[in-house]
């Protein structure tokens, strides 16, 4: 195996109240992980936990072949060959940007510190301002000191905690795309926490989703939104309307708008279910075979959004095309197209 | 609202005994003396206090370090509120008299009381105690009989054996001047060099210190005035008592011009508008009764021949004092610092 | 948040800042008048002294001043730096209570400790008298350290002045971002690491600020460098105008004294011209380092250690030679003293803290040179001796005072006598002028970690500049006002050299009658002043200390 990183069973608590609990997983070299989560949801103490600035209460945790911490031990931080790009950077504002870079590299000869100040330099694109102190760079130039400050003593673990949130929305794609290249270039394992959807997929191989200190599911990007096990990750990744309804013994759903056959699998049957209904699922549709009325709508960029009510009082979701727009209160015909929904 | 009633009154609880005092310090009535004095308060001030209530006028004090008064008279000048001018050194004296500080003094009793030596040749100022330069040994490591002259302590036999103060002391300044003026020059330096090659350590301390020093076995001679000795002697302080036991004073230059002394002393200022009052303290001062307390409350001797003096002081007996006047003191003070510093005195 | 960035804005003041500005101007002409009356003695002929210094003395007090200054510099870094940094970041047994306990021995007057701990280890002293008697030893027989020397006033200035450097670097220790410190630790360096070339470089403008008041503190002092026969600038300028009666050149020595101070603090200034220091915007508190079994006992002993040298043994030395004598000393005129010393730092202390504090809003909106020099130059003050403060008042005041008596003679045919000379008002001018610096140094750094745009945002909601100074400048400065308030109320409690010569007729303050009893040998009776003097120092120490603890991050 080449697993850079181990969790196992880890518990920490903040004072007496559990912060989180029994998180296990794993990271292969070159992998790079992303803990998403909403905020308060216990993230940021994993990743602390794994720079060894938190205790655990009980579990371990492995970097590389080395137990770094255990309910009763923690390998000190300077020792454990993890780096970290804080959230605001955390850049020494003492130090120019050549010194913030040979900072974590204070074991090596000068020549080659000299060297490796260069290298990261270039790698970031920030020569032409390696004297300057951080106060003067911007916010995209300090992230980028960060970035490769953390990556210049070339840990066995980068850790990145909510590298974008200091960024304007319009970069942070960007900037995500970027650095993934640049993370996947040099093969170095990266975990990073973040609360937004969009740079955990754009960045990572893997995503741990948690919630109240506890991981919900765990998978790539693509099964996190195509399979979806939980509620809570249907809802946080906002990826389409949850409605409950009632399943009956031949596997048909009833909207009180007449029965609705599906496909699904055989444990449902006679229940109240859970569904998840994406964008698609409900299509407009002249020829369709329900009308449902408008209670909102909301003009998308190519699109017209509506906010359909169902008949028991639920609100769903469908878009329409521009040409025939209708307004609140007037009803809408759709069909169901139910080949992809995800049932809880 | 009420806190700011609290900082008005406040401010005025502050600012109440300045309004007061600097009232007072302008006003000048005739029953009124301003001292200005470099001997301490607490040596001075029941003097003043008496001669207060027996003439039924105030009389004001400020105290410091000599030439501070001295810079502050010469900067108030002809306005100076001063009346007298007191200080513990006839070099201070003889600065101020240069400084044009003094007026001359028409008094029939102070030029009888006070020998012609401890007063300024045009009558400015007027010595009032004078304090003795002695020699202190350690009565156990010592031969009194090998000690003679403030000049034989630069033989070479007290190597390493004496203790004395910094050269910034002005006792030790105007010892130094008295021999500059009555042995010259190159006499003086040549003694100077081979006396602070005796030194037991760094000049450090008071005088006090000195012979403490020679009590703890540290030096076995120290120069001090005989003051500090009688301080000790009568210190309420028991191991302070101790120290002074062991040792013995002696009297320096017996068969030649008599031991160092130095004065304290007083005139009245040139500024003063109250010179007749201020006059009649200075002759209070003068006076038996004065004399003793003025002396014997800092265990020094009195000008005045007739007035008593400590018992402590007693029991040394009688001395020969140096004849010199005082004034030279003044004169060479100067000189007697750069020779000090040539000779690397500390 | 910037510490030295200055205000942009300017632009959006009305035109009404200006008499601020003048106001300013007047004031710092006026504080630095005495200041410029020492330094223009430079342009005076150099007299026949100079020749004599330059082939004698000059080169040994240059050498000893300077050891003396760096040796007190680095021992109260060291003490400062180190307890601040327990205080701050570790958590051990006592570390509340030693949070101010630390601060105590600046309420010690140096001259004081240097007179308890002569007598009780000079030779003649109890701990030798003893080591004698029980060993038989004879004085040689056995090596016991100098306590009169260079390194004995190093170690008694170090003990009483480091709080300076603590107070300040606790403040910056306490506040500095965890992220940083944690940054340093997983880019490989361990805590001493951290330590050394992170916290303290971020705490060094809190640092330096300490440490050059306690390098002025240092050079100003004349009491303890005389009684231990250390010749030092101060000890030969004293010299030069007491001995030998050179006013001028006493004066000339204090001027190049003063450029040294200057050149100092400007060459330190520069060094760290571009960069900017940040205090924790976000409030994290760092997470407390949990000092566990031998490691808190040392940390805690250390501390204690530091205190006790400090200040409790000195403290039970002074109570023990007080008790002896308290019945002769302890009366109606000594609550007098008492009550007279305790107004008298008060008023100057408050007259300080205000002045200091007009000119630092002043500095905060004008960006003009000359009123930010005037500022410099003002703070100066603290560097020069008392005496020879006292003696650049006395000048011009006297000249004043003829002029106003020469006019009233043409006049009114009559002289109305000083105003100024021997006047409470002229002491606390001179008070003023020499303690400027310390609430000066104090109200700068705590409003620049105001953020300009604070003000901005008051002047946009159409709030006039004293209200935001009312309103929301001092409430955030607090803490520097108080902290101000007992530095100058503390100094001016122990002054002595400008009391002793501008003070008023039959006005006497503990500090005076201390130094009268001590120079007159009598240690014993000056037990009792000297150990009011810490007392009163101690009440707006702890009274203070307690409004700061209650509010600790205000900063």
């Amino acid at each position: 195996m080449n697993n850079q990183l181990i969790l196992d069973k880890v518990s920490v608590h903040h004072q007496k109240t559990m912060a989180v609990s029994g998180i296990s997983f794993s990271l292969s070299l070159g992998e790079i992980v992303c803990i998403l989560g909403p905020s308060g949801s216990g993230k940021s103490t994993i990743l602390r936990a794994i720079a060894g600035f938190n205790d655990l209460s009980s579990g371990s945790i492995m970097i590389g072949d080395r137990t770094a911490s255990t309910a009763h031990f923690t390998l000190p931080p300077e020792q454990r060959s993890v780096s970290m790009v804080f959230q605001d950077f955390a850049l020494f504002p003492h130090l120019d940007v050549s010194r913030n870079i040979s900072f974590g590299l204070q074991s090596q000869l000068p020549k080659k510190r000299s060297d490796r100040v260069e290298e990261m330099l270039e790698l970031i694109n920030l020569q032409d301002v390696s004297h300057k102190y951080p106060h003067e760079l911007s916010v995209g130039q300090q992230q980028r000191v960060a970035l490769g400050r953390a990556m210049a003593p070339n840990p066995r673990l980068l850790l990145l905690d909510e590298p974008f949130a200091s960024l304007d929305t319009d970069n942070r794609n960007r900037l995500a795309r970027e650095m993934r290249k640049l993370l996947k270039l040099h093969n170095i394992t990266t975990l990073l926490v973040t609360h937004d959807q969009n740079e955990a997929f754009a960045l990572s191989d893997q995503v741990v989703l948690i919630n109240s200190g506890s991981i919900q599911e765990i998978g790539s990007p693509t099964e996190l939104v195509q399979r979806p096990t939980t509620i809570f990750a249907a809802d946080f990744l906002d990826l389409g309307d949850l409605i409950e309804i009632n399943l009956d013994m031949g596997g048909n759903l009833d909207f009180g708008l007449g029965k609705i056959p599906t496909h699904l699998s055989t444990d449902h049957l006679g229940k109240r279910i859970k569904l998840l209904l994406r964008p698609g699922a409900i299509i407009c549709d002249d020829n369709g075979s329900h009308m449902l009325k408008i209670v909102g709508k909301n003009l998308l960029a190519s699109t017209q959004g509506y906010s359909l009510e169902l008949p028991d009082g639920q609100t769903v979701h469908c878009s329409a095309s521009l040409r025939k727009e209708k307004t609140v209160g007037e009803m809408l015909t759709v069909r169901f197209c139910l080949h992809e929904v995800s049932v809880f | 609202m009420k806190k700011h009633a609290n900082c008005v009154y406040l401010a005025a609880i502050l600012l109440a005994p300045y309004v007061a005092s600097m009232g007072s310090s302008k006003i000048l009535s005739e029953g009124e003396l301003n001292v200005y004095s470099a001997r301490k308060e607490h040596l001075i001030k029941p003097l003043l206090d008496r001669f207060s209530e027996a003439n039924n006028i105030k009389i004001n004090l400020v105290t410091a370090k000599g030439d501070a008064l001295l810079a502050r008279l010469k900067a108030e000048g002809v306005n100076s509120p001063a009346d007298v001018f007191l200080t513990v050194d006839a070099g201070r004296l003889h600065r101020a008299q240069l400084a044009g500080a003094f007026q001359p003094i028409k008094s029939d009793l102070l030029q009888q009381s006070i020998p012609a030596h401890l007063r300024s040749d045009k009558d400015e100022w007027f010595g009032l105690s004078t304090r003795v330069r002695v020699i202190v040994y350690a009565k156990d490591r010592v031969d009194a009989d090998r000690l003679s002259t403030y000049e034989s302590l630069s033989s070479a036999e007290w190597k390493g054996r004496i203790c004395v103060r910094s050269s910034g002391n002005i006792y030790n300044q105007s010892l130094v001047a008295s021999m500059l003026a009555t042995q010259g020059l190159s006499h003086t330096e040549q003694w100077l060099n081979g006396f602070t090659k005796n030194f037991a350590r760094q000049p450090s301390g008071g005088d006090r210190d000195q012979i403490k020093a020679v009590a703890a076995g540290q030096c076995d001679i120290a120069v001090v005035n005989s003051y500090y000795l009688a301080g000790m002697l009568t210190s309420s302080d028991d191991s302070e008592r101790d120290a002074a036991d062991k040792v013995a004073l002696h009297w320096p230059n017996q068969n030649d011009r008599g031991s160092h002394i130095n004065i304290s002393g007083a005139g009245v200022t040139r500024s003063s508008k109250n010179s007749e009052l201020a006059t009649r303290l200075l002759e209070f001062l003068c006076a038996a009764d004065s004399q003793h307390w003025y002396a014997q409350i800092n265990n020094e001797y009195p000008v005045l021949a007739k007035a008593e003096i400590h018992e402590v002081l007693r029991k040394w007996g009688e001395f020969k004092a140096d004849q010199l006047n005082v004034t030279k003191l003044g004169i060479y003070n100067s000189d007697a610092i750069l020779a000090m510093d040539r000779a690397g005195w500390k | 948040m910037e510490i030295t960035s200055r205000s942009d804005a300017s632009f959006w003041f009305p035109p009404s800042i200006r008499w601020g500005s003048i106001g300013a101007f007047l004031i710092t002409v006026l504080l630095v008048f005495p200041i410029l009356v020492i330094i223009s003695s430079i342009f005076r002929p150099f007299g026949q002294v100079w020749h004599h210094l330059l082939d004698t003395v000059l080169l040994s007090y240059i050498v000893n001043s300077i050891m003396l200054m760096f040796g007190v510099a680095l021992g109260t870094c060291l003490l400062g730096v180190s307890s601040a940094w327990l205080v701050a970041v570790c958590q051990f047994p006592g570390r509340k209570t030693l949070s101010w306990i630390l601060l105590l021995p600046m309420a010690m007057p140096a001259y004081i400790i240097a007179y308890t701990y002569t007598g009780l280890l000079d030779v003649s002293g109890p701990i030798q008298n003893n080591l004698r008697a029980i060993f038989g030893w004879s004085y040689g027989d056995y090596f016991f350290p100098q306590i009169r020397s260079l390194g004995g006033a190093t170690c008694m200035l170090s003990l009483v002045l480091y709080p300076y450097v603590y107070l300040l670097a606790r403040v910056s220790f306490a506040n500095q971002a965890g992220a940083i410190i944690e940054a340093s630790r997983n880019l490989g360096r361990g805590p001493l690491s951290t330590f050394l070339s992170v916290s303290l470089p971020m705490a060094r403008p809190a640092i330096i600020a300490g440490v050059s008041l306690v390098m002025m503190e240092t050079l100003a002092d004349y009491g303890t460098v005389a009684y231990f026969g250390v010749s030092t600038f101060t000890t030969g300028i004293f010299r030069i105008w007491y001995g030998l009666g050179e006013l001028a050149t006493a004066a000339q020595l204090s001027a190049m004294m003063m450029f040294f101070v200057f050149s100092i603090i400007l060459l330190e200034q520069q060094s760290r011209r571009r960069m900017r220091f940040y205090k924790n915007e976000y409030r994290v508190k760092t997470k407390l380092i949990q000092l566990k079994g031998s490691r808190a006992t040392i940390a805690s002993f250390y501390c204690w250690t530091v205190v006790s040298i400090g200040f409790i043994i000195p403290i039970i030395q002074l109570v023990v030679w007080a008790a002896s004598r308290w019945r002769e000393n302890l009366n109606n005129a000594f609550v007098n003293l008492a009550w007279n010393s305790f107004l008298l730092a008060s008023t100057a202390a408050i007259i300080c803290v205000l002045g200091a504090l007009f000119l630092s809003i002043v500095k905060r909106y004008s960006k003009s040179n000359l009123s930010i020099a005037q500022v410099e130059i003002a703070k100066l003050g603290y560097a020069i001796p008392g005496a020879i403060i006292a003696v650049g008042v006395l000048i011009p005041a006297g000249w004043f005072d003829n002029q106003v008596n020469l006019i009233s003679e043409a006049w009114f045919g009559k002289s109305i006598g000083l105003i100024l000379g021997g006047s409470l008002g002229i002491l606390i001018f001179a008070y003023l002028v020499r303690f400027l610096s310390v609430s000066l140094q104090t109200l700068e750094s705590g409003l620049s970690s105001i953020k300009p745009s604070i003000d901005e945002s008051a002047a946009s909601l159409g709030v006039s500049k004293l209200n935001t100074l009312r309103k929301i400048h001092l409430p955030l400065l607090k803490t520097s006002l108080l902290t101000a308030f007992i530095m100058v109320f503390v100094d001016v409690l122990k002054e002595l050299p400008t009391t002793l010569i501008l003070r008023p007729f039959n006005f006497n303050t503990l500090a005076v009658r201390t130094y009268e009893l001590a120079s007159d040998e009598r240690l014993i009776d000056a037990a009792l002043p000297a150990l009011t003097i810490v007392v009163i120092g101690l009440l707006p120490i702890l009274l203070i200390f307690k409004t700061i603890a209650k509010s600790s991050n205000v900063e």
